[in-house]
């Protein structure tokens, strides 16, 4: 019996291969924020030049520095050729453009060594040192971790003490502003990407002796590299080299007390996910960046003349077509279904979900195991059963997305995948072993459902299934809760002011998709008699993702393109006619898929959708609709009715002066080492304005951030319309009555304006979302945002696209939305910032109405002396987190010693400048 | 052509003809001429969407698809932004341009603008050098900013809204610094701004635009007082 020092010794090299791999992983992702699926690809490369060397007998001498070399180019060559060119693509391509390099480098490798595993030479010295009571290590085991704990601290130095590592850092931290102070992006990716591929083929040389030579097996070699990234978030080389030695020691464990292999595999890629969910937060914190880029989205109107002309084509086909055709169009249909999952979680709620395959194989299982002759229950209970647990995983993964977002979600549902693959997909257990699971033929509407037996009837009710999907998937996104995915996808902070719950969202997009990821599953179970769940593949899943991405991965075309494309799909039944291809076939997609994502980042759906509306414009007698099909210009409709609140429908025309809308009790709130607030006392009355000044940094926006909930105060009270909400979040809050603009606006920017204030009015409806699926609710907007709109002077503006307005509109857009949740009160971050003289007195006159008519109370931090002297009834004066004066706006801001203090308006003509704030705020 | 400092052509520095810039599809600057001097802060004054911003950006070589030409001392400048702001030009681009998580010497080194002179600039950062800027107030981040860009020592330095969220008070220090090495060193400025008065104080002369196009160019001492007219006729919608 070994001892657990002995099992920990053991583990040593696969630690060492692991840390080595991380760092190239974490060094990529520093220097070009990329996150390198094809990172063990690479390595690959350089581990087959090595080997091609080695087995021809030249020194050992020539072919390690050979290999890095051979993964230093090829790395070299990724970055120039596919990252460089992607760089201001949404990063979701990026990851995937990563994918295709995979595919093209494994199928380059397979064509010319094949898949088979090749032996390789041990050429580390074969030396045991003894110790102890029969405890020994390896010297080869030595010197792989003594290497990587090497690279560890130069990477660190190199990161930390070299102008190439600042480099990185500012590349990363603002990539305009160091193009403009010309840090040269290219040079820092080309070297960043030519060190990733040395140390990919470090770890791949080193562990040839342990894991043999093959594509596969070294192209795996990633996956607990970007698990042992993940921790660090990809930037912290020490931590990455400790996550890989506790996943190779784990593993080793595992393995030493006689677990069954899978589990050696599945259990240290589930721990760090577990770490995630603890380490993650429900909510952004303020700062951190947003995408820069998002993929483009459908308006999701179904276009019926084509979608009658495809299934007219498709059903001639099934008939005309020999019934190959037929068995090639069940799988690109299932295929679709996995398409229509991957939209509404990723395209729609941008969810980066790396497992539907995984969902599509659990519900599969289910199904085969309840549906197998020794159980015994009905096909469709089985299915039914099937999907519910696939909805119950969607709703695991949806958890998951909840505390962690971005590229770390991305990672973490891979392991999860990887997870569910080694337990349950290729467990004997749960598959049968070698006899597997016979499934009993399925009989619908009298006939048999069997792909051998009738495969035209087969195909014709994939399609059924198919078209059904991809009208709700369309009826998703016009509806209330495709327009909160898309508020979430755009903006997490700017949805939880406005009292959408995001990680109620999240789930419920990542619960929907599960249910297409099942069906998925379900059908492509009854295609064979004996269960086949090597389908269900995380790669075969991969490529699904990708294909559906490079077929526009916010369009539901994007899903019926993945189908076309899928491999044994229709593309197949086609190319069948070539077997000579068919080695090739890998290195093709690879190719087509880059040179795709290259050409049309939005995905082909939306290029066709653009081709299709300019032309057709031409032709048609009637104008095209516009983007929401709401119609153009302000639409005064009636109320939304589905909660009341002040100003709803006939505004309120005498507020109750005296109740206390919002109460601050003693409000203290430190961020290190500095007080930010300290013993801040606060009351607002219904349809007060109380203007809030004070110099950069003196605590207002953090003030709001506490009164809103974004941030938990150390120690104080905040009571709202008189009950104590200091522990309430950020969504009850809002639903309580208090809204909110940001200093960074947070929009939803790839929506339009009437979509942004559609959130907001939406926030409180549960059960449309289900309804959403069949018929999609639009909401009007009320008569009394639309006069607002009026007097800011944006109502023309409502239907173009966020992101394409001016700055002056944006502000006052997010004052118009922040009004739509019916607030009691208010808080303005620098409503005035960066608007002109016209803009800023209607702003005036807007908050006039509101307050004075509507009741509503409203905080207006501002810089701008002339707008608080004209709006507000009071002003609050704060210095360094203290409130120093309190009172009537005229008699506060007379006073010498703030004007002194704040204003530095001495020696100037009546100011109307802006002097927005600068608060804690911007700091990291 | 309104009288100004440069109107002498010995005098330009640099010239922009013809400057066609957009986002896309959308053309947002159309056909805009404009010259700067040698020691010259030149202004560029409009109300939002007019192109001002769209301007600087595309004569830094961030836009794509740019038409027309930038000439700084006879030379064609074309490339990259990165090939432009290797000696030529300068950029402070709007918002927060520092990267916060370096200090602020790391900023001034990764910048390779000298850290001495930085300092003799905006004496304030001595006491600074080793605060990680994402950790500075706003006033002293964009202090930092543009003492990277100044110290450079562009040849044409593009300002975009300096003073956006800032205190007056900080907002005019830095200007006025700009002041006095611009005229210390005949470096060549344009200055984008939202609001006439801070403009008013710092510019030689300023070009007033609207929907991209340059509508007109005023010497500093009309910018005030002509300051109604400007104010009713170009900036309010």
């Amino acid at each position: 019996m070994l001892t657990f020092l002995q099992y920990v010794l053991l583990g040593l090299s696969g630690a060492g291969a692991y840390g080595l791999s991380a760092l190239g992983v974490v060094t990529v992702y520093r220097g070009t924020r990329v996150l390198n699926f094809a990172h063990g690809a690479v390595g690959m490369v350089g581990a087959y030049a090595f080997y091609e060397l080695l087995v021809r007998h030249y020194s050992l001498w020539l072919a390690i520095p050979a290999g890095l070399v051979g993964g230093g180019l090829t790395g070299l060559a990724v970055y120039v050729c596919v990252m460089y060119p992607l760089r201001a693509s949404p990063s979701l391509n990026r990851l995937i453009g990563t994918f295709g390099v995979t595919l093209v480098l494994t199928g380059s490798a397979t064509i010319i060594y094949g898949s088979n595993l090749r032996l390789a030479p041990a050429f580390l010295p074969r030396r045991v040192f003894h110790f102890g009571s029969g405890t020994f290590v390896s010297e080869a085991a030595i010197i792989i971790y003594g290497a990587t704990l090497v690279m560890a601290v130069a990477m660190t130095l190199v990161f930390f003490r070299t102008r190439f590592g600042r480099m990185c850092s500012a590349i990363e931290d603002n990539r305009m502003a160091a193009a403009v102070i010309a840090i040269p992006e290219f040079r820092v990716g080309c070297l960043t990407w030519a060190l990733g591929g040395v140390l990919a083929s470090l770890a791949g040389i080193l562990l040839t002796p342990v894991i043999g030579v093959s594509p596969a097996a070294l192209t795996i070699l990633v996956i607990p590299a970007l698990a042992a990234g993940l921790p660090g978030e990809f930037r912290s080389v020490p931590l990455a080299v400790l996550t890989a030695s506790v996943i190779g020691i784990g593993q080793s464990l595992i393995t030493g007390y006689g677990l069954p292999s899978t589990t050696v595999q599945a259990l240290p890629l589930a721990a760090v996910v577990v770490v995630l969910i603890i380490r993650g937060r429900s909510l952004p914190e303020r700062g951190v960046p947003l995408e820069a880029r998002l993929p483009a989205l459908t308006p999701g109107r179904i276009n019926i003349p084509f979608a009658t002309a495809l299934l007219a084509l498709v059903a001639v086909c099934i008939i005309v077509l020999p019934s190959g055709f037929a068995i090639g169009l069940v799988f690109s249909a299932g295929t679709c279904l996995l398409g229509c999952s991957v939209i509404v979680a990723t395209g729609y709620a941008g969810q980066l979900n790396l497992a539907p395959m995984a969902i599509a194989g659990c519900a599969a299982v289910v199904t085969a195991n309840l549906a197998k002759p020794s159980v015994g229950l009905a096909w469709w209970l089985a299915t039914l059963c099937g999907i519910a647990a696939a909805i119950g995983l969607g709703t695991a993964v949806g958890t998951l997305a909840a505390r962690v977002r971005g590229v770390n979600l991305a990672v973490a549902t891979l392991a999860l995948a990887l997870a569910v693959q080694y337990t349950v997909l290729t467990s004997d257990t749960f598959t049968g072993g070698y006899v597997g699971i016979t499934l009993p033929t399925p009989h619908l509407f009298g006939a048999q459902l069997s792909l051998a037996a009738k495969p035209r009837f087969y195909a014709a009710v994939m399609i059924g299934v198919v078209a059904l999907c991809l009208v709700t998937v369309l009826n998703v996104r016009r509806g209330v809760s495709g327009r909160r995915y898309a508020a979430v996808r755009a903006n997490e902070r700017g949805a939880a002011a406005l009292g959408v719950s995001v990680p109620g969202t999240k789930v419920m997009a990542l619960t929907v998709s599960s249910v297409y990821a099942a069906l998925a599953g379900c059908l492509l179970l009854f295609t064979t008699k004996v269960a086949d769940f090597s389908r269900f593949d995380l790669f075969v899943g991969l490529t699904i993702l990708a294909y559906a991405i490079v077929g526009g991965i916010g369009f539901a075309t994007g899903a019926i393109q993945a189908g076309i494309a899928a491999a044994g799909g229709v593309v197949g039944y086609f190319l069948n006619d070539v077997p000579s291809l068919s080695p090739y076939l890998t290195l093709i997609g690879g190719v087509l898929m880059l040179q795709l994502l290259l050409t049309y980042p939005d995905g082909i759906a939306k290029f066709t959708a653009d081709l299709i509306n300019e032309k057709l414009k031409r032709f048609l007698p009637w104008p095209a609709r516009s983007r929401t099909g709401s119609g153009a210009g302000i639409r005064a409709g009636a109320p939304a009715g589905n909660h009341s609140g002040p100003g709803q429908g006939e505004p309120r025309l005498s507020p109750n002066r005296t109740e206390v809308v919002l109460r601050l009790e003693r409000i203290s709130k430190r961020f290190g080492a500095s007080n930010v607030l300290s013993d801040v006392d606060l009351t607002v009355r219904a349809g007060e304005v109380v203007g809030m000044v004070g110099a950069n940094g003196a605590g207002k926006s953090t003030l709001v951030d506490v009164m809103a909930g974004f941030t938990r105060q150390d120690s104080g009270r905040v009571w709202i319309l008189g009950q104590d909400r200091s522990l309430r979040s950020v969504v009850k809050r809002s639903r309580a009555g208090l809204g909110r603009t940001f200093q960074g606006l947070e929009l939803f920017e790839d929506l339009t304006g009437r979509e942004n204030i559609q959130v907001a009015l939406e926030s409180r409806r549960k059960l449309g979302l289900l309804l959403d699926l069949v018929a999609p609710s639009r909401s009007t907007v009320p008569a009394r945002i639309v006069e607002v709109a009026r007097t800011v002077g944006i109502d023309s503006d409502l239907d173009a696209k966020v992101g394409d307005l001016p700055q002056g509109s944006r502000r006052l857009l997010a004052l118009l939305r922040c009004l739509a949740t019916s607030p009691r009160f208010i808080c303005l971050d620098e409503p005035a910032a960066g608007l002109n003289e016209v803009e800023r007195d209607r702003l005036v006159a807007a908050l006039e109405v509101i307050s004075e008519r509507w009741g509503v109370a409203v905080v207006l931090i501002e810089h701008s002396m002339d707008v608080i002297r004209r709006a507000c009834d009071r002003v609050v004066v704060l210095d360094f987190g203290r409130v120093i004066a309190d009172g009537p706006t005229a008699s506060v801001l007379e006073r010498p010693d703030v004007q002194e203090a704040f204003l530095g308006r001495t020696d100037l003509e009546p100011d109307r400048e802006p002097e927005p704030v600068d608060e804690p705020g911007a700091r990291r | 052509m309104s009288p100004g400092p440069v109107d002498d052509s010995d005098e330009i520095r640099v010239r922009i003809v013809g400057l066609q810039a957009g986002y896309g599809p959308q053309t947002v600057v159309h056909g805009l001429d404009l010259h700067v001097g040698h020691g010259e802060i030149v202004g560029l004054l409009g109300r939002n969407g007019a192109g001002k911003s769209t301007t600087l950006k595309a004569v830094a070589g961030l836009l794509s698809g740019v038409a027309g030409q930038v000439i700084v001392d006879g030379q064609l400048i074309s490339g990259s932004a990165y090939k432009r702001t290797q000696s030529i030009l300068g950029l402070v681009p709007e918002g927060r341009s520092v990267f916060p998580s370096l200090t602020v010497s790391e900023n001034l080194d990764v910048a390779r603008a000298d850290l001495d002179e930085a300092c003799r600039l905006f004496p304030e950062l001595t006491s600074r050098l080793s605060i990680r800027s994402g950790l500075l107030s706003g006033g002293e981040q964009q202090m930092l900013a543009l003492a990277r860009a100044i110290v450079r020592r562009p040849r044409l330095l593009l300002i975009d809204e300096l003073s956006f969220g800032l205190s007056q008070r900080v907002s005019l220090r830095l200007l006025s610094r700009l002041r006095d090495y611009v005229r210390e060193t005949g470096m060549s400025v344009i200055l984008v701004e939202q609001h006439m008065s801070a403009m008013s104080k710092v510019a030689d002369r300023v070009y007033i635009m609207q929907e991209g196009r340059i509508m007109l160019e005023l010497p500093q001492a009309e910018i005030m007082s002509r300051g109604e007219e400007i104010r009713t006729v170009y900036l309010t919608g």
